[in-house]
C-alpha cells in the first residue's frame, strides 16, 4: 500500500507533498511522487522526451529531498496524453490507498480550490483522493490526529463513515462525525414570519441526527468492525452559510475532513449546485474524497 | 379511544397554559411543547413603525393592479373606483382582526399557525386549505399576469412574442399558457437553490413597482377625458360588489404587517399606524391608477385586454416606450411576487406536514438542497398546471375567496378567543371590539357573495374535499393525536454525545 502524490510539475506549491508526507506517516506506508508529463498533439521526439523526463526527475528529486527520513519515498515520472487517467493508472499500479493532489492557483491560501485536472481526477478515481489546501505545510513528525467525516443521511453515508473509520483506525486518530445544516435567509416580505426557516432547519436537524444514528448502527454491524475506529463525537452544525457552519465546527492541527464524492449527476449540479463543492471550498483542512460505490479495501 | 370527536377537532397546538406564561416565545409546533426555547436563540429584532409600513406596502402593492383592471372594470364600469374603496375598507377591517390573533401567538407565522394555536385543529386545517388558494392559486394568477407583460415586452423589444395558442389558457382562446408555466419552473429552481429575497431586494422591487405605477398615473392623466365617467355605474351597486371581489386580490399582503408586527417595539401603537398608513398609500395609488386608466380609455375597452396598463399607455401616447418601460418594471417585479407566493405556499405545507395534518413528505428536507424539495416540486407542478390552463379571472377570484374566507374565520376566531380565553396576553387588541370583528365578518361575507357562481361552487368543492381529507386522514395522523395517545416517554434510546 502506498500514498501516491500527483505532483504538478509547474508549480512551487508543496501542499500535495506535505499532505502526502502526513498521510504516509500516519498510515505507515510509502510515498510515491508521481509527475505526469503531458504530450499533446504530436508525440514527442525521443530527444525531447528524454530531456523532459530528466528535468521532471530532477524536479521530483529536489522535492523529495525536503522529505524527512521517516517517510520512504520514490519517484515515478510518466508520459501521457492526459494527466487524470495517468494518475489513476499510477494509483492502481502502486496499489495506492490514496491519491494526493494540491489545490489550484485560484485558491486562497489555506483553502481548497479544485482545478480542472483535480476535478477530473476526482470524478472517476478508483481510490480516495486527498486534496491539500493551498500552501499546506507540515512540521516534522506531524500526523493525522483526528478524522472528521461529513455525512448527509444519504444512501452512501454509511460507506463514507466506514472509509473514514478505517482511516482513523489505521492512523490511530479520533473520529468525529458531522452533518451540516445551512439556514436559508429569511424571505422578504416576511409573510410567514421571520422564523419559518428555523423550523426548516429544525426538521433537517432531526433528519440529520437520525441519519447519524443509523450510520453508527450500520458501522457496528459491519463484519470488519474490529478494524474500524468508533465514532467519538457526533455533531450537527448549523449556520447561515457553509463557511460559517464549517468554521463553527472548530478545527485543530492534525485534522482532516473526509467526505463522499459528489452524488449528483452533471445536470443536477448545473441547476442546483453541488454540496460537495461548497464543502470543499469552505474546508480549512485537507479533504479526503472517498469515491462512491467503492467498497473500502480491507488491509 | 379516549378523545371525543369534538376534542380532537378543537385541540390546539400550544397548551393554553404555555400561551399565558411569560415564556411563550418558544416556537410553536406540537412537539416543541416540552417548553425548551428554540435552539436558534436569536436576539429580538426591533423594527420601526416606518419599516413595518414599508413591509405592508411592499407586500401588497403591485400584486394585482397590473392586470386586475381588465377583469374588474367590465364588471362595474367607472364605478370600479367605489370597488377599490370598498375593498380597502374590507382589507383594513380584516387585517385589524388578524393582527390581534397574530399578537397572541409570538414567533409563529401564518393564519394557519395562529388558528391552530387558538381555535383548534379543524379550523386550522380549513384555514390551511384557504391558504392554498391565497398563495398557491395566487402564484398561478400573477404568473399569468406576468406572461401578458412579458409578451408585450418581447414584442416591443425583439419583435417576437409567444404565439397566441401558447400564451392563453383554453378558455381565453389559446391552448396553454407557456410563459406562465416557464416562470413557475424558474421560480421553483430558484427556491431549490436556496434563493430568497432580501429586505434590500424587496425594497428595490417596491421602488420599481411604485415608480412604474406613478409613471402610469402621470402619463395616463395627460389623456384624461371626463366623459369617460359620465356613465358612472352601468351595472349599479351589484356591479360594484362583484368587482370588489376581484379587486380584493390586489389588497392581499397587508397581513404581513400582522406577522411582522410582533417584532416592533410597541405593537399596540405601531400596528394600527402601519396598517392605516400602508392601506392609505396603497389605496391612493390604486385609485389614481384606476382613475387614470378609465380617464384614458373608455370602460368598454377594458374587456379582455392583455397587459392592460402598458397597452393603455401605448394607445394613449402613440409611442412604445412608456408602455415598454412599464412592462419591464412589471416583468421584474411580478417575477419576485411569484417567487414569494410559491415560497409562502411551500412553507405553509411544510408546517402542516410537520404537524402531521398532511403527509410527512411535505416536511421532508432534501439533504442536498436543504430545502423541502418534494414539497416545492409538487407545488411547482400544480401551480404551473393552474397557470397554464385556468383563465386569469377565475384564478384571481379563487384567490380572493380563499383569502376572504381565511380572514372571515380569523375574525370569528378573534371573538371566540375573547370569550374562551380572555386572559391571554394580547400584544395588540382590535379597536372597537366587538363592532370591528362583526363588521369584518359581514364585509367578508358580502364580498364573497359578490364573486361569481363558478368561484363559489369551486370553493365549496375545495373546502368540502379538505374537510373530507381532514376527517378521514389528518385527524388520525396529526402529531397531536400521537401526543395524546402515548404517555410521555422522553427521547427514544441513547443518542451519541453532542457538542453545540
Amino acid at each position: 500500500m502506498t500514498i501516491v502524490v500527483g505532483q504538478a510539475l509547474d508549480t512551487r506549491d508543496r501542499g500535495a507533498l506535505a499532505l502526502g508526507e502526513v498521510l504516509a506517516r500516519s498510515l505507515r506506508t510509502d510515498l510515491v511522487l508521481c509527475g505526469v508529463l503531458q504530450h499533446r498533439w504530436t508525440g514527442p521526439t525521443s530527444a525531447h522526451a528524454s530531456a523532459q523526463r530528466e528535468a521532471a526527475a530532477t524536479f521530483l528529486a529536489a522535492a523529495r529531498s525536503h522529505l524527512p527520513d521517516d517517510v520512504p519515498a520514490r519517484d515515478d515520472v510518466r508520459l501521457a496524453r492526459s494527466v487524470p487517467p495517468a494518475l489513476h493508472e499510477a494509483a492502481t499500479e502502486h496499489s495506492a490507498s490514496a491519491l494526493v493532489l494540491g489545490s489550484s492557483e485560484d485558491a486562497v491560501r489555506g483553502r481548497i480550490a479544485v482545478g480542472s485536472v483535480a476535478d477530473r481526477v476526482l470524478h472517476s478515481s478508483p481510490v480516495p483522493v486527498a486534496i491539500a489546501p493551498r500552501g499546506f505545510s507540515v512540521s516534522a513528525g506531524d500526523r493525522v490526529r483526528r478524522v472528521t467525516v461529513a455525512v448527509d443521511s444519504g444512501p452512501s453515508s454509511s460507506q463514507v463513515l466506514a472509509a473514514a473509520a478505517q482511516i482513523a483506525h489505521h492512523a490511530g486518530a479520533a473520529l468525529r462525525m458531522v452533518t451540516f445544516a445551512i439556514r436559508r435567509k429569511t424571505m422578504f416580505p416576511p409573510e410567514m414570519g421571520f422564523d419559518i426557516e428555523d423550523s426548516v432547519l429544525d426538521a433537517w436537524r432531526e433528519q440529520a441526527e437520525q441519519g447519524q444514528r443509523q450510520a453508527v448502527a450500520d458501522l457496528a454491524r459491519r463484519p470488519d468492525a474490529d478494524r474500524l475506529a468508533a465514532v467519538d463525537q457526533s455533531v450537527v452544525v448549523s449556520g447561515p452559510s457553509w463557511e460559517h457552519a464549517v468554521a463553527d465546527l472548530g478545527w485543530r492541527d492534525g485534522d482532516v475532513l473526509v467526505m463522499g464524492s459528489s452524488s449528483e449527476s452533471a445536470l443536477t449540479k448545473v441547476f442546483l449546485g453541488s454540496t460537495a463543492t461548497k464543502l470543499l471550498r469552505a474546508s480549512p483542512v485537507p479533504v479526503i474524497v472517498v469515491p462512491r460505490h467503492r467498497g473500502v479495501t480491507s488491509r | 379511544m379516549t378523545d371525543t370527536l369534538a376534542h380532537r377537532m378543537f385541540r390546539k397546538s400550544i397548551p393554553a397554559d404555555a400561551l399565558t406564561s411569560a415564556d411563550a416565545s418558544a416556537s410553536p409546533g406540537p412537539l416543541a411543547s416540552d417548553g425548551a426555547p428554540s435552539e436558534q436563540g436569536h436576539l429580538r429584532r426591533s423594527i420601526s413603525t416606518f419599516q413595518l409600513t414599508m413591509i405592508g406596502v411592499g407586500g401588497t402593492i403591485g400584486t394585482g393592479i397590473f392586470f386586475i383592471l381588465s377583469e374588474a372594470v367590465p364588471e362595474a364600469g367607472p364605478a370600479v373606483i367605489a370597488s377599490f374603496l370598498l375593498a380597502a375598507i374590507v382589507a383594513g377591517l380584516t387585517v385589524l382582526c388578524y393582527a390581534e390573533l397574530a399578537s397572541t401567538i409570538p414567533s409563529s407565522g401564518s393564519s394557519y399557525s395562529y388558528s391552530y394555536a387558538t381555535l383548534g385543529e379543524a379550523v386550522a386545517f380549513i384555514v390551511g386549505a384557504c391558504l392554498v388558494l391565497e398563495y398557491g392559486v395566487s402564484a398561478a394568477a400573477v404568473a399569468v399576469g406576468w406572461s401578458e407583460y412579458l409578451n408585450l415586452l418581447l414584442e416591443g423589444t425583439v419583435g417576437w412574442q409567444f404565439p397566441e395558442a401558447l400564451s392563453l389558457a383554453p378558455d381565453s382562446g389559446g391552448v396553454i399558457n407557456l410563459p406562465a408555466m416557464i416562470l413557475v419552473g424558474l421560480c421553483v429552481l430558484l427556491l431549490l437553490r436556496g434563493a430568497s429575497e432580501s429586505a434590500r431586494a424587496n425594497a428595490i422591487m417596491v421602488i420599481i413597482k411604485v415608480s412604474v405605477l406613478v409613471l402610469f398615473i402621470a402619463v395616463g392623466l395627460t389623456g384624461f377625458q371626463t366623459d369617460h365617467f359620465s356613465q358612472f355605474a352601468p351595472f349599479g351597486f351589484a356591479g360594484v360588489s362583484v368587482a370588489t371581489g376581484s379587486i380584493f386580490f390586489s389588497f392581499i399582503g397587508l397581513d404581513a404587517i400582522a406577522t411582522a408586527g410582533e417584532e416592533v417595539h410597541n405593537p399596540k401603537k405601531s400596528i394600527p399606524i402601519a396598517l392605516m398608513a400602508s392601506l392609505a398609500v396603497v389605496t391612493v395609488v390604486y385609485l389614481l391608477v384606476a382613475v387614470a386608466a378609465i380617464g384614458a380609455q373608455p370602460w368598454g375597452e377594458f374587456e379582455g385586454q392583455k397587459a392592460g396598463l402598458a397597452t393603455i399607455l401605448e394607445n394613449l401616447t402613440g409611442s412604445q416606450w412608456p408602455g415598454l418601460l412599464l412592462a419591464a418594471g412589471a416583468v421584474i417585479s411580478i417575477f419576485s411576487v411569484t417567487l414569494i407566493c410559491l415560497y409562502g405556499q411551500t412553507r405553509i405545507l411544510f408546517a402542516m406536514g410537520r404537524d402531521g395534518l398532511i403527509p410527512k413528505t411535505f416536511s421532508r428536507i432534501d439533504r442536498r438542497t436543504q430545502t423541502p424539495m418534494v414539497n416545492t416540486v409538487i407545488v411547482g407542478v400544480v401551480v404551473a398546471v393552474l397557470a397554464g390552463v385556468v383563465p386569469l379571472g377565475i384564478l384571481a377570484d379563487l384567490t380572493s375567496i380563499g383569502t376572504l374566507v381565511a380572514f372571515l374565520l380569523v375574525s370569528v376566531g378573534v371573538m371566540v378567543l375573547r370569550r374562551t380565553a380572555p386572559e391571554l396576553p394580547r400584544g395588540f387588541k382590535v379597536p372597537g371590539y366587538p363592532i370591528t370583528p362583526i363588521l369584518s365578518v359581514i364585509a367578508c361575507a358580502y364580498v364573497i357573495s359578490g364573486l361569481g357562481q363558478v368561484t363559489l361552487i369551486a370553493f365549496v368543492i375545495w373546502a368540502g374535499a379538505a374537510l373530507v381529507f381532514y376527517f378521514s386522514w389528518s385527524m388520525k395522523h396529526s402529531a397531536l393525536e400521537t401526543l395524546a395517545a402515548a404517555p410521555r416517554i422522553g427521547t427514544d434510546g441513547p443518542t451519541p454525545p453532542k457538542e453545540a
